[in-house]
């Protein structure tokens, strides 16, 4: 009797997309949330000079 | 500036932990399917992420209808927080299944009920995020989003039950087999039990990720009030 199909190379790349997808994401959090903290301080100090 | 709550930590270890041990359930714990192979191991995360994409659609619904009754702005940071999160759960699940159809139904994309309808559902939710930048000012962009969410919210239930309603070879692997269906299959005792843990350990996921959007969602409304205020 034949074995299972030879589909690891489908696994990996679902794998791959699963956690790219996910990192990029978290990347993209990460980034704008320093961003808008940044602002933050700038225009904190910019509103307590005025 | 807040500091990041103890709970929301526990979380962020939670949910590492939870995404480790699904990882490992699938490649080592469950059994390999006698006719797919190891591709059939991509169903686990790709039910995952769908059932999160969907349960975000419907929470920003939710989202909206509080928006529309108390018209408490927060209402609005968390309906965009979730469908934000919502479309990059269910990109993952759209791009899961074409791999998974790709060695199964020898192609990797097929204008078939279930994936017009997620991505009928994909675009939807795509045109709100855009609907939003073209909107300045707050509340309108507050009531139109919530409005827009609730309607949104339809195509969830249509693509859940797509495959229940229309002829389809998209599998129905809980409940009723789909006599076209291809790549169907039936669950073992360990195949359900990674399946069910895989649920819930992305249902973890997402709310520590709604909630760190949320924060990041707070944070932009004080900046922009702060611009507000600089302005005048």
């Amino acid at each position: 009797m034949e074995g299972p199909a030879n589909t690891i190379t489908y696994l990996i790349g679902g794998l791959a997309v699963v956690f790219g997808v996910m990192a990029v994401y978290l990347v993209s959090l990460v980034s704008r949330w320093r961003n808008l903290r940044q602002d933050e301080e700038v225009l904190q100090k910019l509103d307590t000079k005025q | 500036m807040d500091a990041k709550p103890r709970l929301l930590k526990v979380l962020d270890v939670a949910s590492i932990a939870l995404v480790v041990a699904t990882t490992l359930l699938v490649l080592f714990y469950a059994p390999m399917e006698r006719v797919m192979g190891a591709v059939q191991k991509v169903f686990y995360f790709h039910v995952a992420h769908a059932w999160v994409g969907m349960l975000s659609f419907i929470v920003a619904a939710v989202a909206g209808i509080a928006y529309l009754r108390t018209k408490n702005m927060r209402w609005d940071i968390v309906g965009l927080a979730t469908v934000e999160l919502g479309m990059v759960f269910m990109l993952i699940a759209l791009v899961t299944g074409s791999i998974w159809a790709r060695p199964i139904w020898n192609t990797w994309w097929t204008w078939d009920p279930r994936l017009t309808t997620v991505t009928i559902m994909e675009l939807i939710y795509a045109a709100y995020l855009m609907l939003r930048q073209g909107i300045e000012d707050p509340e309108r962009r507050a009531r139109f989003g919530a409005v827009y969410a609730i309607l949104g919210a339809v195509s969830v239930p249509l693509t859940f039950f797509s495959i229940r309603i229309f002829r389809t070879i998209h599998p129905v692997v809980i409940g009723n087999s789909v006599p076209g269906a291809e790549g169907g299959f039936d669950m073992t005792p360990k195949m359900l039990q990674v399946f069910f843990f895989g649920l819930i350990a992305y249902t973890v996921v997402y709310f520590d990720l709604l909630w760190h959007r949320i924060r990041m969602g707070r944070l932009a409304e004080r900046v922009e009030q702060l611009k507000l205020r600089l302005s005048q």
